[in-house]
């Protein structure tokens, strides 16, 4: 029989591989005190690692928080949390990708959209995260950033595409500060095993804790 | 610090030793050529290769072909497994879809509700050509559908029939990111001999020129450097 905090959804065997992946994050992160959290995970599994965290963070756990999308905008994910119920009313994203205006934006029933606009914006949103934050009308701001209870990053594997090392360090670098003033922010980075190894040393020398996705999970 | 671009096996001997290792991931590949060259061989073989890998496919028919159509005269292919389909391979036919629609953006709606269900990282649409009955919208759609599969973050394989004094569809060759060109010519003999090009790649320092093709019940070998 199965339990009622899994709802049926079409796809057969993706079904159950979906599920499986989240129980095993649901395992992994229970009573998990880290805060700078690094998933480390094969390439074809970044999609379905970012549904399947922002599943376990806002269903299960009812938490609220953050989605910067790096590697693909935002609406696609919003998508993918609309078609499986999910809810995305105590998230709010931030979208480097799609190019737009600083502050809010609203499509569709998402009322709490951050469009910054541009990958080589990342540099100077270092200095301003907060500033664009506190820039969004309350109305439009559904998660505020002392609210939120954590920030998850989609992809940074890509991040070298866009930024120099000195930019991505400078963005680590200001990320500990945010973490400093918001205690209550837990942090979430994916990235796949396969990029350059300074990339991944800067990854590795910011979390408290690597979870490798390995074999069928990973 | 580089960006390391991701690459995935083609599944086809020969041809990722001409593009740096194999196929950008994700990506959008046009191959193109005339019938009878090896297009579906093709875009099977690399389902396959993702099936062996533990990745999911997508095989979407624009061509009126039943799954059962497809597996009997898939059956003597040695590469593809029965048992991946409906698993790691899932096969749908958009042909009456197609036919039906007024617009095309009841296909792309169609085509969005299958993979962000399935979210699968190979995708093969055999072909496009069909497309071309939405005229008026044609670069509308060729862009929106382009946009569709990126997000999704699959390496796609779109396959486009030529004739054989047209080398490969424009339109599409525009919005993908690599075009394989597949080619025969008559041998003196009579025969036939195919061939492979990698006409573009982008973000891959790729071999070029024709190189030969042979195809059998193993699939597409490229035979890199015989022309």
């Amino acid at each position: 029989m199965r339990s009622p905090r899994h709802p049926r959804r079409k796809g057969g065997r993706r079904l159950a591989d979906d599920e499986r992946l989240l129980d095993h994050l649901d395992e992994t992160l229970r009573n998990e005190k880290a805060r700078r959290l690094l998933f480390i995970a094969r390439y074809s599994l970044i999609p379905k690692l970012n549904l399947a965290l922002l599943d376990l963070l806002l269903r299960r756990q009812s938490r609220q928080g953050i989605y910067l999308s790096i590697d693909r905008p935002h609406k696609f994910m919003d998508l993918l949390l609309r078609k499986r119920d999910i809810p995305r009313q105590k998230l709010t994203y931030v979208d480097l990708v799609t190019k737009g205006t600083v502050g809010g934006d609203r499509v569709g029933d998402v009322k709490a959209l951050l469009s910054v606009g541009g990958f080589f914006w990342l540099k100077l949103m270092t200095n301003t995260f907060e500033q664009v934050f506190d820039g969004m009308s309350g109305n439009q701001t559904q998660v505020k950033l002392e609210d939120a209870s954590f920030l998850l990053l989609d992809n940074l594997s890509v991040m070298p595409a866009y930024n120099s090392e000195s930019s991505i360090r400078e963005f680590f670098q200001e990320l500990r500060g945010l973490l400093e003033r918001y205690e209550r922010l837990q942090v979430f980075l994916i990235t796949h095993g396969d990029i350059h190894p300074t990339m991944l040393s800067i990854l590795k020398e910011f979390s408290d804790r690597v979870v490798k996705l390995e074999g069928a999970m990973g | 610090m580089k960006y390391q671009l991701v690459r995935i096996g083609s599944g086809i001997p020969g041809l990722d030793g001409m593009t740096q290792g194999g196929l950008p991931f994700p990506s959008t590949i046009l191959v193109a050529g005339p019938a009878g060259t090896g297009k579906t061989t093709l875009g099977l073989q690399f389902l396959a290769q993702g099936a062996r890998d533990g990745e999911t496919g997508l095989f979407i028919s624009t061509l009126s072909e039943s799954i059962q159509w497809m597996l009997r005269f898939t059956s003597n292919l040695t590469f593809l497994k029965k048992e991946y389909f409906g698993q790691q391979i899932v096969y749908d036919d958009f042909s009456g879809l197609i036919k039906q629609a007024k617009d095309y953006r009841d296909v792309l709606h169609a085509l969005e509700e299958k993979l962000t269900t399935l979210m699968p990282q190979r995708v093969v649409i055999d072909s496009v050509t069909v497309f071309e009955r939405f005229k008026d919208d044609y670069r509308d759609l060729l862009y929106d559908f382009s946009v569709l599969l990126k997000d999704v973050q699959a390496t796609t394989i779109l396959t486009g029939e030529v004739d054989p004094t047209e080398p490969y569809p424009v339109e599409v060759a525009h919005v993908v990111d690599s075009v394989l060109l597949l080619t025969s010519s008559l041998t003196t003999e009579g025969g036939r001999n195919r061939h492979l090009e990698v006409l573009k790649m982008r973000g891959t320092n790729h071999v070029t020129g024709r190189h030969l093709m042979a195809i059998d019940r193993n699939g597409i070998t490229v035979q890199v450097g015989m022309g």
